[in-house]
């Protein structure tokens, strides 16, 4: 098992009042899965792959990666143990600006303490499965936004992860470049065996997953 | 002519800036009185001096009586480089403090603009002290830029300075090393409350998608 959510709870306090962002939340995931989470706005989605991706963290409940108990880590523990095996992908790309998609590709890799030669291997093995080579040395805003997402994906992916959390990975993107992107996550996840968790709107990227969960108001239904 | 009654170490008897002369004591009864010294206790000050002052008046009824104490006179040659060293050190005080009012403003500019960049660098890895020191070092690249034109200009005008002077140190490159180390030390404090605390933030919050 890959991670193991039991009894997740997050809450805000609002004008005295306990607001429930997440409300006893029960997950297993196996490695190799590939699961949608659906649900209206507001009900929960990011914060559930915020507090997955470690990014955020919860008040009460068990959270165990990897035979890790999270709940208990510290926090540099905590943030080497996503480092090494979690990659995001964002909505808007969220790309560095001045850096051209090489060095945004390289980034991840300076912070995981890789060598320069591995990480120019890394880096061009990564530019040419997705097909990017030509586009090396240009900046984000001169790619199209299919493009962009490619660059996030392929930066998400460039440390080998064992788990991707796109977070409405296709929301910026019209229907072929969605498309596109869903196709390259169905092949990670059966040719690479990486387990996705994606928060999305839509039911046709819904379906690529193996796994549907919806929220409504923090609750899995 | 008459016998060396003895000899003392050299010492300063003009202003300190110039250098020390020979000089001959004489004591002989030909010549008039013009000062007398008197070595007296530290104990009690105060009574000293009036027991001198009455002494003198005992022995010289009609001639003012201008006595001072040796150790002030010796201070007042140095008013001069104090009250100049007063006027640097608050100027400098003054500047420092500007330049960190300005300095603390610049960082919370930087930080607001690059929080969205903060929020990525964290969430593919970047550390706390990743974060730091990107923010913080392109200030300190300004503040060594900033000792680079500094210390040539301030070592030519000390060594100007010190010219004046018979009896000085020596200019030594630890004194400048000081300065550069406070220097950054300073630059640091001013800007380190902001960057840490936009390092420690999380990057949930930034990188919100509207």
């Amino acid at each position: 098992m890959l991670l193991e959510l039991k009894n997740i709870f997050k809450w805000v306090n609002s004008g005295g009042q306990r607001v429930f962002l997440l409300k006893d939340i029960n997950l297993e995931v196996e490695e190799g899965e590939f699961i949608s989470v659906m649900g209206p706005s507001g009900s929960g989605k990011s914060t559930l792959l915020n507090v997955i991706g470690m990014l955020d963290t919860f008040d009460e409940g068990e959270y165990n990666f990897l035979d890790e108990s999270v709940h208990t880590l510290k926090e540099k523990h905590r943030s080497n143990l996503y480092k090494e095996y979690i990659g995001f992908v964002f909505q808007s790309y969220h790309l560095l600006d001045d850096l051209t998609v090489q060095e945004n590709l390289e980034m991840p890799l300076l912070y995981k303490k890789f060598k320069g030669f591995e990480r120019k291997a890394m880096v061009a093995d990564m530019l040419d499965r997705f097909n990017i080579v030509g586009k090396k040395d240009l900046f984000p805003a001169q790619l199209s936004g299919g493009q962009q997402q490619l660059v996030g994906v392929a930066r998400a992916l460039i440390a080998n992860p064992k788990l991707i959390l796109a977070d409405e990975p296709t929301g910026n993107l019209n229907s072929q470049q969605s498309e596109e992107i869903m196709e390259l996550f169905k092949k990670l996840n059966q040719e690479d065996g990486v387990t996705i968790i994606q928060v999305t709107h839509s039911e046709k990227n819904a379906a690529y997953g193996s796994r549907i969960i919806n929220l409504l108001d923090g609750r899995k239904i | 002519m008459s016998p060396i009654l003895g000899v003392v170490k050299d010492y300063h008897f003009q202003d300190l800036d110039k250098a020390i002369e020979p000089i001959t004591f004489y004591m002989t009864k030909d010549l008039p009185l013009t000062y007398a010294y008197v070595k007296v206790g530290s104990t009690n000050m105060a009574n000293s001096f009036e027991a001198v002052e009455r002494a003198y008046r005992k022995l010289e009824p009609n001639a003012d009586f201008l006595g001072s104490f040796l150790d002030e006179n010796v201070d007042r040659t140095f008013r001069r480089e104090k009250s100049m060293a007063l006027l640097i050190t608050s100027g400098a005080l003054i500047a420092i403090i500007l330049s960190c009012i300005g300095l603390f403003a610049m960082s919370i500019l930087v930080v607001t603009q690059r929080t969205k960049e903060i929020g990525i660098r964290k969430v593919i890895g970047a550390s706390v002290a990743n974060i730091t020191f990107i923010l913080t070092k392109d200030f300190l690249i300004l503040v060594l830029l900033a000792f680079l034109i500094a210390s040539p200009i301030a070592w030519w005008f000390l060594k100007q300075w010190l010219e004046n002077y018979e009896y000085r140190i020596g200019l030594s490159w630890v004194f400048f090393a000081t300065a550069g180390v406070l220097a950054v030390a300073i630059a640091f404090l001013t800007i380190g409350t902001r960057t840490i605390k936009a390092a420690l933030a999380n990057p949930v919050k930034s990188l919100r998608d509207e």
